[in-house]
């Protein structure tokens, strides 16, 4: 219907209302909101109660907990409520908060309910003492596509069916107890996200060898140095050979290692769409600067071919949290000295000394360049204002 | 030779109409975010003027800015963040508006950013001035509202503000 000639005024009062929206906008502001204010919506009108009713994506998070433990309520037996009074489908489903806790039995509940539902997202990531036992129903589900398990433990069952899973992120997880079980190829995941702390002791338990068989369609693999280095340890057969449809390589740390620049080129080689390496933190060990310098000279230098041919594809390299060291500033250098087809390098300093990083740019900008379209991108430390809202896993 | 370049020049813009009959020039690379122009164009309904009906003018000023700063290829994520903060300090009748026009136009981001933003404007309000923010006029008796206080009394805990903005 055509609403030309009506006067200005009158259209903007006609618009002027939240009314007018469909359903699922105003479902997309409440989810934007703390979830005791979308739940508050309910008294506006009539029309209200359905919505918020019917809220597709719940979104329990540090922000509802700090409010819950406020009010001293018990949060286990609102999001109990939430959950029954629920009339819709519940396709996201987080419980995020690192500093509160909540019991088994609730998350126990929740899970239970959520799969019986055809929860499609689901993330499990709060403060506990000792990991959460989930139940093994959540490795059978034909809904889920996306999950996020945070400081769990797991029995892997014999059958292993997520024919949907799109990404699956694993933080500090731990296997209960068979080893010899492991992870299937899963059809659809294309996201595979493993960071396991160097110290936590769950990794001699939870390995390569467990997601080994998932690698084969992954497109985006953002995984732990420790992780890394045990691709190293697989028998034989399972090593590195065939080729990846891997895209994006994202290392939340680099150890200059002999073994962990082994192992990362050995993904590079095998992966020949790969077009971006993510290095958030390089770090150090046990070698003196010297040591580690000359260990990186020398690996890069001798099998030059090797390194060109694995670096060949690679677009983009980020590097996070640079601060700078010799042995960094050694690292860039040999990057930008073999990846032929780079059309980006882009650093994000650590420090915010101005001084400081004006001189590290200026060796920066001097490293040959092997590729002639390879831009140097030196950027501030990213703020934390930046931090958006918690992504769906 | 000119005249191919101006026939390339026209193949590349697009005009959009408002409500009120206004019209404006913009490159089918930008203004292709919208997934209804791009199905549009797709239709080949692009040789004429798109007239959209329901966006008034000073809504599609403010879309065409954001798609245009949202296709530069110049734009780093950091002024693009910026960008977007300062977009939204504004009026939310006007983010509203502007809510509605990329729910029509179904550009996905513009739809976040401004969902977001009303969110952000109005959680803590009490339900009276959110009610007067969004127009709407309560149909609960007194005693419907407080069984709903009730059943969620978790919900309505905590100070709020009266305040309209």
């Amino acid at each position: 219907m055509s609403r030309w000639g009506r006067s200005k005024e009158a259209t903007d009062a006609r618009k002027s209302t939240i009314g007018d929206l469909p359903t699922d906008i105003k479902q997309r502001i409440l989810e934007y909101m703390p979830i005791q204010v979308a739940a508050r919506t309910s008294i506006l009108s009539k029309r209200w109660p359905y919505i918020w009713s019917t809220q597709p994506n719940l979104v329990f998070d540090h922000h509802f907990f700090q409010y819950v433990s406020n009010n001293r309520a018990s949060a286990g037996r609102i999001i109990h409520k939430i959950l029954m009074r629920h009339t819709g489908l519940i396709l996201g489903f987080q419980l995020i908060s690192r500093e509160h806790k909540l019991a088994q039995s609730d998350v126990d509940q929740c899970i239970t309910f959520l799969l019986e539902n055809g929860v499609q997202k689901l993330t499990i990531d709060m403060a506990n003492n000792k990991p959460y036992a989930l139940p093994c129903a959540i490795f059978s589900s034909s809904t889920l596509t996306h999950l996020k398990l945070s400081r769990c433990i797991f029995e892997l069952p014999d059958v292993i069916k997520l024919p949907n899973l799109v990404s699956l992120n694993l933080e500090l997880a731990e296997l209960a107890s068979r080893k010899t079980v492991r992870f299937p190829h899963l059809p659809m995941l294309e996201i595979l996200k493993i960071n396991m702390s160097r110290i936590c002791s769950y990794t001699e338990i939870f390995s390569f060898y467990h997601v080994a068989p998932m690698l084969r369609s992954i497109k985006h693999l953002y995984l732990a140095g420790s992780f890394l280095e045990n691709s190293w340890m697989v028998p034989e057969p399972e090593r590195l050979v065939q080729p990846l449809n891997l895209e994006r390589l994202i290392l939340y740390d680099l150890e200059i290692s002999y073994k962990h620049i082994y192992c990362a080129l050995c993904f590079l080689r095998i992966s020949p769409k790969l077009y971006e390496l993510s290095i958030r933190e390089t770090v150090r060990v046990g070698d003196t600067p010297s040591n580690t310098t000359e260990l990186l000279s020398n690996y890069f230098s001798e099998p030059r071919n090797l390194v060109n041919e694995a670096l060949k594809m690679i677009k983009t390299v980020r590097l996070r949290k640079f601060k700078g060291s010799r042995v960094e500033m050694c690292l860039v250098r040999l990057l930008l000295a073999h990846s032929l087809n780079l059309e980006k390098m882009i650093i994000e300093q650590y420090s915010r000394n101005a001084t400081r990083c004006n001189e590290h740019l200026k060796e920066l900008v001097s490293f040959p360049r092997a590729s002639p379209k390879a831009v140097l991108k030196y950027l501030e430390s990213p703020s934390h204002e930046t931090r958006k809202r918690a992504a769906p896993v | 030779m000119a005249e191919a370049a101006s026939s390339t020049i026209e193949k590349n813009n697009l005009t959009l109409k408002s409500s009120y009959g206004d019209e404006f020039v913009l490159e089918e690379s930008i203004a292709i975010q919208s997934v209804t122009i791009k199905n549009m164009v797709e239709d080949g309904c692009s040789s004429s003027v798109i007239p959209l009906s329901k966006v008034d003018t000073g809504t599609l000023i403010k879309v065409i800015e954001y798609m245009k700063m949202h296709s530069s290829t110049s734009s780093n994520e950091e002024e693009i963040q910026n960008f977007d903060k300062e977009f939204v300090r504004i009026s939310i009748k006007t983010i509203l508006n502007i809510l509605e026009a990329a729910n029509f136009l179904d550009i996905r981001s513009l739809l976040d950013l401004c969902a977001e933003a009303v969110a952000n404007r109005i959680k803590n309000k009490t339900p009276e001035v959110v009610r007067k923010i969004f127009n709407i006029t309560s149909d609960f008796t007194p005693e419907e509202e407080a069984e709903i206080r009730n059943e969620t009394p978790w919900a309505f805990e905590g100070d709020l503000d009266h305040s309209l903005d």
